[in-house]
């Protein structure tokens, strides 16, 4: 479990991380999100201590990250899949890292095989390719076996494939119980991994709060019905939500739940052809609850 | 029994377990790290072949003008320090190995693996100071011992005064020469870990080994006097010679000035490591 309280980190004038609250559950994936620039590295790193805080506390299982008797047993991390030696194999890479913290040389071998790298592991890094650093970077942090991960936009610039796999690596870590924290700037990589949701931006907190919820309150619900009767259909809807035409025979209604229409649909003798509820683009919602803090962001910008 | 073995090997490696990371273990990881890093081999032998090569030119160049010398510079000339000369490369070659060490990390961004596997900072830098010290010491002993004997035996060969391992001033050339360069490592840890550039690093210990010590004749009189004198690097090179110039340390005292200033840089590089965002 990661608790965050009050963390913040000051650059001279400007506020990287400002007075940011929120814990990361075990048995859940929980997504960072947040625009290019709001502040999750910077958070992410003082989590692992390699940045001090200007104020605030991180601990990991109520202890700070520089604490922890056996670090790479208490959180793993990936923060940036380029960093090997690229004429160390990965095998030495993680070797070293393993030594650290008192890990066997036969956990090195079993990770790189749960990574899919055994084949590859005693050939110089610098010769592999982005997909195989990132799985380079997930054998490091899946080393001691934690209970808390943390993963820094770990889909940026995989292929689908790898994209495939880290997803269900991150949900199988859930279900295994441990607490899983993964950063991204796009709504759409959370969309599929996510359960809880934290949104920053400009450092600051703008949204804590499930999957779930955050798909309810911030997605409006539309229900595409196809009908040959979709005159009598509009006059049987109309009443009870928004009703608009999208084809000669495909209605799309806002406000009223798939089965209440099917209902309604039923008592009106109206035949049904499809009855398919669908999602917004979380994106659109996302961007419009963070678009102020970008647009700060810019201005700051263009005024250096 | 035999899986109840096994088992119980598995579970005693899981996350139950609480196995305390220790500075031993920091020391191991960054034995395999200097072990593993390309240019450990490379500093190694090129320092080697440049000590040899150097004792060897030295040696044979020196040993034939040695009989058209006048008395005066005949009394001056130093068999120990002819055939030593190497150090003044080897230091940097092992200035820069020191430097690597550090500098690598930054490079290649490993420094965050590194923090988030071990992020007791000091004992990180202390780690790595040890095992440069456990690698440049023993080469740099090594380098100084196949440079003497070089060098001797072309001075030999030559007719010109040689020495022999059991000569006392030999010992503490081969060995003070080892510790010399041994601190030169450390001298490049510590720039290194202070600058985090490798490039900036190569410079600077281009500049404060080499060119300081070319320029120093060259500063106007107190100041250059001062500088051939106390400046660590030239001062720490006495070490090497087994006649003295009055003028300048004894060679005890010169690795002393020498010694103490990697102490200072050191110090101020643990202080900047531990306080300074990763």
């Amino acid at each position: 479990m990661i608790e965050v309280r009050g963390l913040t980190k000051r650059y001279g004038e400007v506020l990287a991380v400002d007075d940011l609250t929120f814990a990361v559950r075990p048995g859940e994936v929980t997504g960072f999100l947040g625009p290019n620039g709001a502040g999750k590295s910077t958070t992410l790193r003082m989590i692992l201590g390699l940045d001090a805080p200007s104020s605030g506390t991180a601990t990991v299982g109520g202890m700070s990250f520089t604490a922890q008797p056996a670090p790479l047993r208490a959180v793993g991390a990936l923060l940036d899949p380029g960093a090997v030696l690229p004429s160390r194999s990965a095998f030495h890479h993680l070797l070293a890292l393993a030594a650290g913290n008192g890990i066997p040389r036969s956990r090195v071998d079993e990770t790189l095989a749960e990574v899919g790298l055994e084949k590859v592991a005693r050939r110089r890094a610098g010769t592999y390719s982005l997909g195989m650093r990132q799985r380079l970077g997930i054998a490091a942090a899946l080393l001691g076996r934690p209970p808390v991960l943390v993963f820094d936009e770990p889909l940026n610039g995989l292929d689908p494939e790898g994209i495939v796999w880290i997803r269900s690596l991150m949900r199988n870590m859930a279900a295994e119980g441990r607490a899983v924290l993964m950063s991204s700037h796009l709504m759409s990589e959370m969309e599929l991994t996510a359960d809880h949701l934290i949104v920053i931006g400009r450092g600051k907190l703008i949204a804590d709060t499930t999957m779930k919820d955050f798909i309810e309150a911030h997605s409006e619900r539309e229900v595409l019905v196809r009908s040959p009767q979709t005159q009598a259909l509009r006059r049987l809807l109309s009443e009870a939500g928004d009703v608009r035409a999208e084809d000669h025979d495909t209605l799309v209604v806002t406000g009223l739940e798939a089965a209440r229409i099917g209902a309604l649909a039923a008592a009106g003798g109206v035949e049904l052809h499809e009855l398919s509820p669908r999602q917004v683009s979380l994106e659109r919602a996302f961007m419009e609850l963070t678009q102020d803090a970008v647009e700060y962001q810019a201005g700051k910008e263009t005024n250096r | 029994m035999i899986s109840a073995l096994e088992h119980r090997k598995k579970s005693a490696q899981g996350p139950a377990d609480t196995g305390r990371a220790t500075p031993w273990h920091s020391l191991h990881a960054e034995w395999i790290k200097i072990r593993t890093m390309r240019s450990t081999v490379f500093v190694v032998l090129g320092t080697l072949a440049f000590c040899a090569g150097l004792a060897a030119l030295n040696g044979s160049s020196a040993g034939s003008e040695y009989a058209d010398l006048s008395p005066a510079d005949q009394a001056a000339f130093d068999p120990l320090a002819t055939s030593l000369r190497g150090y003044l490369l080897a230091q940097i070659a092992l200035g820069l190995l020191g430097g690597l060490v550090i500098t690598s990390e930054y490079g290649a961004r490993t420094i965050v693996p590194t923090l988030t596997s071990v992020p007791h900072r000091v004992r990180v830098l202390a780690s790595k100071a040890v095992v440069l010290v456990g690698v440049a010491l023993p080469v740099g002993v090594l380098v100084s011992l196949v440079g003497f004997l070089v060098g001797q035996s072309t001075l030999s060969g030559a007719g010109a005064p040689h020495l022999a391992l059991s000569d006392g001033v030999a010992l503490r050339g081969i060995f003070g020469g080892g510790v010399y360069l041994a601190l030169a490592g450390l001298f490049g840890l510590a720039l290194g870990t202070i600058i985090r550039s490798t490039t900036a690093t190569v410079t600077t210990l281009f500049g404060v080994m080499l060119i300081v010590q070319a320029f120093a004749p060259a500063l106007p009189g107190g100041l250059g006097d001062w500088v051939s004198k106390y400046w660590p690097p030239i001062a720490g090179g006495q070490i090497i010679t087994a006649v003295q110039d009055p003028e300048l340390l004894r060679p005890g005292a010169g690795l002393g000035v020498m010694a103490g200033c990697v102490l200072v840089l050191l110090t101020a590089a643990f202080v900047v490591f531990r306080r300074r965002d990763a």
